[in-house]
This record gives structure tokens, sequence and C-alpha cells, in this order.
């Protein structure tokens, strides 16, 4: 896999002329299209994904949801490669094979775009995922949330212990500690959910850090405002953090999580400030 | 009518102790108007471990609802002063 991201070339609108502003904007009314035909495909696959859950759904509880998740892994492997092939976005793993571990993990990342979970799945065949109450209202959503057994993040403690449970089971866990997507080129502060977790179940958390240039598909702005090229999307697996040593006798609990978490967010803030200086 | 046996600011100095100790809060942040969450950024979790906490300093129980009600830190000073005053039965 490429480890290179592509730059554009900085164009100065003063010396641009005509003919190739025009040129510019078929391009972008082109990309747009192409923009527009992933959201229908998305819909499309989105039906075909519960029609599959909902035909797979015997069994024990476990069972159901572990089939559920590796419905939606493929069907997610599927959406990027579509994304990849109608020249929308390119995507590089960097450290990767961070995320092949037999062990529980809990997965975090930072969420710059609207399919950073699509790219995170579509690499991660079983991850319970923690997804916000809105989702759930769709009902579609709703049918394949339930059958993967997904957690919604309304309960503070509950879903906290709900999480430490599915680690025990040996289950995996992925979370955006921002509780939403970042805020245009820059990073929301963590909520403690994510520390709590790992400190409850004592599972090591593993990073992940995701940029995405040029910026898309981002909060409040529609699906046709698209870039002027290609989105390179690169996803940096850091080295996993082991929650142990921020617990001890000594430090009460809320203390060891707001540690853990100003740590994870200062290593977030260091990964994407470097990305910046390099990129 | 009865002498308080313990008084605002003694709860308060109690209080500080609470949360300088169990949340990493500093001194200076603690002023009576200081709202839990948004100014001292207690979350959800963080509220429940605080009701454990105040219970074992001061011996007291904290239901549910007395602990949703409360938003600032003069609101708990208010809540403590009230329950340890009450005439025990």
């Amino acid at each position: 896999m490429t480890s290179e991201v592509a730059t554009a070339a900085a164009v100065s609108p003063d010396t641009t002329s005509r003919p190739m502003r025009s040129s510019g904007h078929l391009a972008r009314r082109w990309r747009a299209l192409r923009t527009g035909l992933a959201f229908v495909s998305f819909g499309v696959g989105a039906i075909a994904v519960a029609a599959l859950v909902g035909l797979s759904a015997h069994g024990a509880p476990a069972r159901r949801q572990m089939r559920a998740q590796r419905i939606v892994h493929r069907a997610f492997q599927l959406f990027a490669w579509w994304m990849a092939r109608l020249g929308l976005i390119r995507t590089t793993w960097v450290d990767a094979n961070r995320l092949r571990d037999t062990k529980p993990r809990l997965f975090v990342a930072n969420h710059p775009t609207l399919i950073d979970v699509v790219l995170l799945l579509a690499r991660v065949p079983q991850a319970d995922c923690i997804v916000k109450t809105a989702a759930r209202r769709n009902p579609l959503m709703r049918s394949i949330v339930t059958q993967a057994g997904y957690l919604a993040n309304d309960e503070g403690d509950a879903l906290v212990d709900a999480c430490a449970t599915r680690i025990a089971d040996g289950r995996s866990v992925v979370l955006f500690p921002e509780g939403t997507r970042s805020p245009g080129g820059g990073l929301r502060r963590f909520q403690r959910g994510a520390a709590h977790i790992a400190l409850k179940s004592g599972c090591p958390i593993v990073p992940i850090i995701i940029t995405c240039r040029p910026p898309t598909l981002l909060k409040g702005q529609r699906w046709h405002d698209v870039p002027d090229r290609r989105a390179e999307y690169v996803l940096r697996v850091v080295e996993p953090i082991d929650p142990a040593p921020y617990l001890n006798a000594e430090t009460p609990l809320p203390v060891a999580a707001r540690r853990l978490i100003a740590d994870l967010q200062a290593l977030y803030e260091r990964g994407l400030g470097a990305h910046k200086e390099h990129g | 009518m009865t002498q308080p046996e313990v008084s605002k600011d003694e709860i308060f100095k109690r209080l500080r102790d609470v949360l300088v100790d169990g949340f990493e809060l500093r001194d200076e942040q603690l002023v009576p108007t200081a709202r839990l969450v948004e100014d001292l950024e207690l979350d959800s979790l963080d509220l429940v471990d605080f009701a454990v906490r105040l219970e074992q300093h001061v011996d007291l129980e904290i239901a549910e609802d007395e602990l949703k009600a409360i938003r600032t830190v003069q609101d708990i000073v208010d809540l403590l002063y009230q329950k340890l005053n009450a005439p025990r039965s």
C-alpha cells in the first residue's frame, strides 16, 4: 500500500484564466455527480445489508451479532472500494498490523469526516460500535445497529459497564471520543468515556489518527459541496496505550480518567500537528 | 429552634476537599457559583463517583433525583446543609 499523500498544485485564483475556471467548474460538477452516486449506492447498500442481516438473524445473540458485524464489514469494504473506484477517495493505512491482535481492543479515532466509520469497519472485521442515538431513529439503520449489537451513546455509566462487559467477552469496541465529527481540521475536546472503559476493563486503547485532505464530508457540509480533487485519507495506527499505569491506590478513578484522556488528546494533537507540518 | 450543628462554611470546606482530591480541581475554581458540568467539567460518570465520595465523606445518602437537581457548588452546600441539620428520626 502506498504511503504518499498527493499534494495539490497551488493555483492562485488571480492567475487562473477563464477557460480553466470553467473546466474546473465542470470537473467539480462531475465530482459532485459521482459523490451523489456514492450516496445513492450507500442507501441501496443499506437496504441490502438490512435485508441480509435480517435473513441471518438466527441463533444465539452473540453469534447473530458477529454474523451481522461481518456483513457490515464486507459491505463497508465494498463501499470503500466503490468510493475509490469513483475517484472520490484514496485510503492509506499506516501500521495497520497493530489492528491485527486477537485480544479485544478499544479502538479510538478522531472523526474528521462522515465516512470514517466506514473505513474503520472495512478494516476491522469485528468491532462493537458506539453509535449516536440519532442513528437509531432511521428504521433501516436501527435494524442494522440492533442486529449487530452496536451500543447507543446515551447512557454514560451504563455504557461504560456495557463496553467493559463486551471487552470481557472478548469483543473489541470502537468509539470516537469527540462524540461527533471533528470541527474542520481540528479536534474537539475528548469525552472521558474511552478512558473510563479502558480503566474499567484493563483493555489497551489503540488510537487511530485519521486525516483527510482536502477536507470533505464535514459536519454541516452539504453532500454536493465537494472538493476540487480526490480526498486522500491517511489512517495511522499508533502504539496502544496500556491503562494499567494510570491506576494505583492513591489515584482516584476520575483523576486517572482525566490523566489518561489528557494524554490521549495530547497524542492526537501532536499527531495531527505533525501531519500538518509534513503534509 | 435548635442551633445548626454544621455551618455552610464548614460544609463548603469539606466539599472543596472532595472536589480537589477526587477530581484534580484547583482551589480557585471552587467558587460557590461554579457550575459542576459547564465550569468544573464533571461528566455524568464523575457525578456518580462524586455522589459516592460525598456519601462516604459526610455519611449521608444522596438520592438520584437530588443529584440531578444539583447545578452549582452552592446547590450542594445548600443540600448538605439541609440534610445535615435536619432533625434525625
